[in-house]
């Protein structure tokens, strides 16, 4: 009367085969998380910032040298895309578009948004000379 | 005999956590909330010179100061709420998990509370 063995498993990456829209609920979390550990970053350059002008600047190179630009860069790629996704999931907690064809259409625009995005984002930090 | 326990005592204590939608609904609150203050941050304040003197008197105009209290507070337990998530899906051992959920909770409440005191020792300069 063992049922244990013959379970079904359960859905996995290992087991299923990542489709678009599978990859785009797998970058969502990862997006999720990178924003975080910037977001770490910034209260401690926001911290460096209270307590004098020295710690601010010692923090400020390391923010303006090439890997904290790749950072900045980081912070708004994954800010952009965990943002119009989080939009799109926002619609399905409302009730609307879940049939799969929606779904697939939604994902593009949410993509296509979030480059629009990330491009005016680093124009804007281009023209003020924050990035480069 | 794997079992003696009837089926009713069993499944009691299993249910509700008496805590229901709380976590999804916070977690969408916090991302509406965060849908305007992110186009600010971004297309605003993180895009103006960084010398320390603009920084500090960005920081002390009270608009800005009260929109970085709110877009910190809604960062960081947005951050805490998705993270939790991302760990319950993610993590299987069940004190990993529970660990790596308490630590994340607190790593969250310190970043969100040493956010909200810097903008306001600028702010006030105290």
């Amino acid at each position: 009367m063992n049922t244990r063995n013959n379970r079904p498993i359960p859905p996995n990456l290992h087991i299923y085969l990542l489709t678009f829209l599978a990859l785009l609920s797998v970058i969502h979390p990862s997006t999720g998380i990178i924003f975080s550990l910037i977001a770490f970053l910034m209260i401690w350059m926001l911290a460096a910032t209270v307590i004098d002008t020295e710690s601010y600047e010692s923090i400020q190179v390391h923010f303006s040298s090439w890997y904290g630009k790749i950072f900045l860069i980081g912070f708004i790629l994954s800010c952009y895309t965990n943002f119009c996704n989080y939009i799109r999931n926002l619609f399905w907690d409302v009730g609307v578009s879940f049939e799969l064809e929606t779904a697939a259409k939604s994902e593009k625009i949410s993509i296509a948004a979030s480059i629009i995005l990330i491009v005016l984002n680093l124009v804007n930090s281009l023209q003020r000379r924050i990035i480069l | 005999m794997s079992n003696l326990r009837a089926p009713l005592s069993q499944a009691k204590g299993l249910g509700s956590a008496k805590e229901g939608t709380t976590h999804f609904l916070r977690q969408r609150l916090t991302a509406l909330l965060m849908i305007p203050l992110i186009f600010w941050l971004g297309f605003g304040l993180a895009s103006m010179p960084v010398d320390y003197a603009t920084l500090i008197a960005t920081i002390q105009n009270p608009a800005v100061t009260v929109g970085l209290i709110i877009l910190i507070m809604a960062t960081f337990y947005h951050a805490q709420l998705g993270l939790q998530v991302i760990i319950v899906d993610y993590v299987s051992t069940k004190s990993t998990r529970l660990i790596s959920i308490i630590l994340v909770t607190f790593i969250c409440l310190l970043l969100g509370v040493i956010g909200v005191f810097s903008v306001l020792k600028i702010a006030l300069a105290i």
